[in-house]
């Protein structure tokens, strides 16, 4: 009886949500995860995975985890086995990405990269699923497109970052939206025609 | 009966010249100095209302100046302890991410009761966009004590310390956005120097006690200002609308980051969604 409630607890969501709390509120633990170029060039290339787990401030963790959590939690309760591949590809797809595309930025924190892989990638799977699910994928899946088109164009609800002592790193949460469509091309299909077969229910 | 008599003159003035200097050193004495940021901000404050404030917009990593109030009199710090004494407080505050540098100013750049007109001149040929103006306040007392009795044998004033030297020193940093004229926080120290004496060596061991008690002051105000600069992050970042921080050094640390409009939006969407997708 206990095993299988156990089996049922989103194990990987609550471990980067604890992940979270502890490189924020330990002393010294940010300084030993957060994504550092120079460090990363030193060989310390954990950081280009842990880097997504810092958050700057109380306020940068809560609004990204306002959209991982229930994100995360979808994905662990309905498509188990994907949960600890969205983390793991995301997370080293965005700190590549961060390393090749971005030079000028010497650190880097914030799990919103992984937050929108989850998204994108629970919202993709739902348009296979009931009416109901199907509308809110749609217009979450809207919401994010009006989100990327108006941050390429320099336009943002309130620039409160700054205050936060970081700039804004658009490359991250394309990195994780790709990393989330990928990996629903790959579960459903391959690249070829993914709404052909109707795919629904537990894995 | 001559040397009787020339014994008693000579006895007599000795008296009279230990009663003298014993008269003379009877009693409290005090000394006091002190420097006003007031005073020296807002010279024409009865004649001239305050200029209102502006929202400061703070370009970090933040060129900063640090410099004593200067005193209208004489001064009781040397160029050379003021500077000693700034750099103590600078070597603290430079290791910040968002600090860029920390100037000291020297005394003579600023001019007594100079306003916002002398932080401007300092501003330009410094280059800096805040300051840490460092006023205090130094009272010394020094009292007798019953040990004093023996200043009549005249050796006594050599050898006995009983003269009682209390030293009171306050410190206060105030750090001033030079533009739009706005105070950021301040911070004071304070500390409480009591020695003894002998008057021949009282003048010296007062500047000692001057001397140590600056030195307490500034270390006791060193960690309320690093409190107080914790205190004014939380600040910037809780009111955006009272402070504007704009990063010079733009790209050098980012961070993936959803504002908190559409984190709630998206947030409760998804849980929404779920929740109302799954009713019969």
């Amino acid at each position: 009886m206990v095993a299988p409630a156990l089996a049922r607890v989103p194990w990987w969501t609550l471990g980067l949500l604890a992940a979270a709390l502890v490189a924020l509120w330990l002393p010294g633990a940010a300084d030993v995860l957060v994504y550092d170029r120079s460090g990363i060039a030193s060989g310390e290339l954990w950081r280009i995975v842990t880097g997504n787990l810092v958050h700057f401030s109380t306020r940068h963790l809560a609004s990204n985890f306002a959209v991982l959590l229930p994100a995360a939690w979808l994905v662990e309760t309905r498509y188990r086995a994907d949960a600890r591949l969205i983390i793991l590809t995301a997370s080293s797809a965005i700190g590549i990405a961060l390393l090749v595309g971005e030079p000028e930025i010497l650190q880097f924190g914030g799990v919103s990269g992984i937050s929108i892989a989850f998204l994108v990638y629970v919202c993709l799977r739902g348009l296979h699923e009931n009416r109901r699910w199907r509308t809110i994928c749609m217009i979450l899946l809207a919401v994010m497109g009006a989100k990327f088109t108006a941050e390429s164009f320099g336009w943002h609800l309130r620039d409160w970052q700054a205050n936060e002592g970081f700039v804004p790193i658009m490359l991250s949460h394309v990195i994780g939206a790709v990393a989330g469509s990928v990996i629903y091309l790959w579960r459903i299909h391959g690249c070829s025609k993914p709404f052909r077969r109707p795919v629904t229910g537990l894995q | 009966m001559k040397w009787s008599a020339l014994s008693r003159i000579v006895r007599g003035a000795s008296m009279s010249l230990v009663l003298g200097v014993v008269s003379g050193c009877a009693g409290m004495h005090t000394q006091h100095s002190t420097t006003s940021v007031v005073d020296y901000l807002y010279p024409n404050a009865k004649n001239e209302p305050v200029a209102e404030q502006g929202v400061p917009v703070l370009s970090l990593p933040m060129r900063v100046g640090i410099a004593f109030v200067p005193e209208r009199g004489g001064s009781t710090l040397s160029e050379a302890k003021k500077n000693e004494l700034l750099e103590k407080v600078a070597t603290n505050f430079r290791k910040l991410d968002f600090i860029k540098s920390i100037d000291i100013i020297p005394s003579p750049y600023l001019t007594p009761q100079g306003g916002f007109q002398n932080l401007d001149q300092i501003r330009t040929m410094h280059g800096i966009e805040a300051i840490t103006l460092v006023s205090y306040d130094q009272k010394q007392f020094t009292d007798e004590g019953v040990a004093s009795i023996v200043y009549w044998t005249i050796v006594g004033a050599y050898i006995i310390p009983a003269e009682k030297n209390s030293t009171y020193t306050m410190v206060d940093a105030v750090i001033m956005h030079i533009p739009s004229r706005k105070m950021l926080f301040r911070a004071p120290g304070t500390s409480q120097i009591k020695g003894h004496s002998t008057p021949i060596n009282l003048s010296e061991e007062l500047r000692a006690d001057s001397e140590k008690g600056f030195n307490e002051a500034v270390d006791r105000m060193i960690p309320n200002l690093e409190q107080q600069l914790a205190a004014f992050q939380e600040k910037v970042k809780a009111s955006p609308e009272e402070y504007q921080v704009v990063r010079s050094d733009s790209g050098s640390r980012g961070g993936g980051a959803f504002d908190a409009l559409t984190a709630l939006l998206v947030g409760l969407l998804v849980a929404g969604g779920a929740w109302w997708s799954r009713r019969p």
